[in-house]
């Protein structure tokens, strides 16, 4: 994670802080004059400027990612599981077949 | 392997799971898709403050983990992700791995799976998605139907359901002939999915049914019958963007108004009655009463315990609600609350009702007619089934029950003389006419016309009188009916009723049907309920002769425009859902086929009793909206073809 937040919103900042944030929720984030503003999405396209390391970091850490990052294509992912499973099935009953014989 | 879902936390999250509280909710708000279900479970196992649903909305990575926390005054919602594909593959897989537990009988008959049968059953999940597109497009962001090779969203559905349907005709190799016996766990493993409209036990007895259609071993004449039924269904079918909530009948009701998805339901009707017909006629010689009872009376008992369970722990409730395949999440409650009775993990508290009675009543029978054993296990079982029932608060189901065992044993005991009748027919007497000095017969009598107004929206202000009361309010309908008929929004059916009730020429000493009906109405509890039906209710003439189609309720539910269009406000009765769905014609020629059945063995106590149990709860509830209550009344309908078998067997 240390590293997905370095690669979006650089290293200006401490990852321990992101604790007492998420510890807090009336947290109110300042801006930043120094950091230069990231547009992060979430799963829902959804667009957010950050305006500063530790906001960055913070909506990283909660799943947001700026438009360069691949997003997981999960249907995929069960396409192929489902197939292995259906290979393993398959194999396991030819092999209990041939055993039989 | 069913938990690790559950489990898997977010590798990317360095924040811990902490107990979640009013002042904790901003931190799990901030912080979606990172806690894994099990991870809150080890901090809030005990916290009952919360209450976990699941959120149908999710992505396959963020299934199993926290997706959204909400406050509400009395509870805290902590919302679990759920996804299309991940539910259809784990909630399969869970009820296979069920399904293996049947043990294997000896001598077992085999179902032969055609290849046709695994490309017809993808072809007709295609047509379901298809014609539920609407109702599937609110739960998967990524709903696609398009055909090529990178749509993994549906060729992931397409692979599980081949993977489930060759799992399941491995399995029916070996336990076809045991599957009856095992029927009453029907009731436990409801088998819906969380997402998709479909019921896996409707999938698998369809798929049985298919396969006895292929080698040509289904009824020709009743195939025709239904053929013309729905053809003239599908020519009379309006066609629109109507979405109906499913909300407790999940998985056994159309979601939407198209003409793809009415042929959908056409087609899986036909052969989930063509699946349990097929599975009775040819496993009936390997049906065990015994293990039939001891399953229904384990299944009863095991309900109620996971229903009380699963009230006093919130994380049991989810699960129960998510692997059992409940159509609703299980009652938060240990007992009945206002206006709703206790139904523990069951979608209707009067269809579970009538599932306890039916396991009191066979049970009963059976100790009696065919000298079951009965132990003290069997004792506990059965008061763990009365206890359910009481909870139930089905008063029809116990007096039906407490009747019919009364009946048996008068016939049983040859106790059932002349004396005997009329000191029956003597106490009847005296209860009706004690119960008729406490009614008023003229409020009885229009009952049902004043609930079907009220639930009315008119499109006419109704004058009012010196009282400031209406024609409604002074049940005098055949005011109503000299407004004209386009202006008024009044139902067919409620005009016809109130046309039948005003106008019709009275034979002296012999009631108004109408009225006769609205007084039966009236004393069983169901004025409220049949009158909204009435509002309802507004079939052309096609439909109302051919019905709207099987398990078509959108058009009636929403076609019309009332004061009762919101919410799931049922017939609450099944008769009246069957003429929603197959029109008068169907339910005379249901009432000539059963009607037949039930005479040529009327000698058949056993049989008898069990049917009429069922025969007369469903004037009273919604049953057959429900599938394991729809599958135990056909298999009941046709448990003569057991008897039958057990006789040939003993000569």
């Amino acid at each position: 994670m240390e590293e997905l937040i370095e690669s979006i919103c650089g290293n200006q900042g401490n990852i321990s802080e992101l604790v007492e944030i998420g510890n807090n929720p009336n947290f109110v984030f300042e801006n930043d004059p120094n950091f230069d503003t990231v547009i992060l999405f979430d799963s829902n396209n959804n667009i957010i400027n950050v305006n500063s390391w530790l906001e960055c970091a913070n909506y990283v850490n909660g799943g947001w990612i700026n438009n360069s990052f691949e997003t997981f294509n999960g249907e995929q992912f069960i396409f192929f599981v489902t197939l292995s499973l259906f290979v393993i099935y398959f194999s396991f009953k030819k092999l209990i077949k041939r055993g039989v014989r | 392997m069913l938990l690790l879902p559950w489990s898997i936390r977010s590798n990317d999250s360095i924040i811990p799971a902490i107990s979640i509280e009013e002042s904790t909710v901003g931190y799990y708000q901030t912080n979606t898709c990172d806690f894994s279900l099990q991870e809150i479970l080890s901090k809030n196992f005990n916290n009952n403050k919360i209450e976990i649903l699941p959120d149908k909305n999710s992505t396959v990575k963020c299934f199993g983990k926290i997706n959204g926390v909400d406050y509400f005054s009395d509870s805290i919602k902590v919302y679990v992700g759920t996804n299309m594909n991940v539910d259809f593959l784990l909630q399969s897989l869970f009820i296979l791995l069920l399904v293996s537990t049947i043990p294997t009988s000896g001598n077992s008959k085999k179902i032969k799976m055609f290849f046709a049968s695994v490309t017809f059953f993808c072809g007709l999940l295609y047509l379901h998605l298809k014609g539920e597109q609407i109702y599937y497009e609110y739960f998967s962001k990524n709903f696609n139907l398009s055909f090529s090779v990178d749509n993994y969203f549906l060729l992931s559905l397409f692979l599980i359901c081949m993977l489930t349907i060759a799992i399941f005709n491995d399995l029916m190799k070996d336990k076809f002939s045991n599957f009856l016996n095992y029927l009453p766990f029907m009731f436990l493993f409801v088998g819906t999915f969380n997402t998709l409209n479909i019921n896996i036990f409707v999938l698998f007895l369809a798929f049985i049914g298919f396969n006895s259609f292929l080698e040509n071993k289904f009824n020709k004449r009743y195939f025709f019958v239904y053929l013309v039924f729905s053809v003239i269904q599908i020519f009379n079918f309006k066609e629109s963007s109507l979405l109906f909530d499913v909300d407790k009948l999940k998985g056994f009701v159309n979601s939407s108004q198209t003409i793809e998805s009415l042929i959908y339901w056409i087609i899986i009707f036909y052969f989930l009655i063509c699946g349990i017909l097929y599975l009775i006629n040819e496993s009936k010689e390997f049906f065990n009463l015994d293990l039939f009872i001891r399953n229904l009376l384990i299944s009863g008992s095991t309900i109620t315990a996971i229903g009380f369970l699963s009230a006093i722990n919130p994380f049991l409730n989810f699960i129960t609600y998510y692997y059992l395949g409940l159509n609703k999440a299980g009652i938060k409650n240990l007992n009945s609350i206002e206006g709703n009775t206790w139904r523990g993990i069951g979608s209707s508290a009067e269809a579970l009702g009538e599932f306890y009675g039916f396991v009191i009543l066979i049970t009963s029978l059976g100790i009696l007619a065919k000298k079951i054993k009965f132990n003290k296990v069997t004792m506990l079982l059965l008061v763990i089934n009365f206890y359910g029932l009481y909870e139930t608060n089905n008063f029809a189901a116990l007096l039906s029950l407490l009747i019919l065992i009364s009946f048996y044993i008068l016939i049983n005991f040859k106790m059932l003389n002349r004396l005997s009748i009329l000191t029956i027919t003597l106490i009847f007497a005296i209860f009706i006419s004690l119960f008729a000095s406490t009614i008023s017969y003229e409020l009885y009598s229009r009952a049902l016309l004043r609930e079907g107004y009220i639930a009315s929206d008119l499109n006419i202000e109704l004058p009012k009188d010196q009282d400031n009361n209406t024609a409604v309010d002074n049940l005098n309908f055949g005011e109503i009916l000299l407004y004209p008929k386009d202006q008024t929004n009044i139902s067919n059916s409620l005009y016809l009723f109130t046309e039948r009730f005003t106008k019709v020429k009275n034979i002296k000493y012999i009631p108004n049907e109408i009225a006769l009906v609205s007084f039966v109405a009236k004393t069983i509890n169901r004025s409220e309920k049949w009158g909204v039906f009435l509002a309802k209710y507004n079939p052309n003439l096609g439909n109302f002769l051919f019905g709207y189609g099987p398990n078509q309720l959108s058009e009636y539910y929403l076609g019309h425009k009332t004061k009762a269009n919101t919410g799931l406000v049922l017939p609450h009765s099944s008769y009246l859902d069957f003429l929603i769905f197959y029109g008068l014609f169907g339910l005379l020629f249901i009432t000539f086929i059963i009607s037949r059945i039930l005479y040529s063995n009327r000698k058949n106590y056993f049989y008898l009793i069990l049917s009429i149990y069922l025969l007369i709860n469903l004037i009273k509830s919604d049953s057959i909206l429900y599938v394991a209550s729809f599958t135990l009344f056909i298999f009941i309908i046709n448990f003569y073809k057991i008897e039958n078998e057990s006789i040939k067997s003993n000569e």
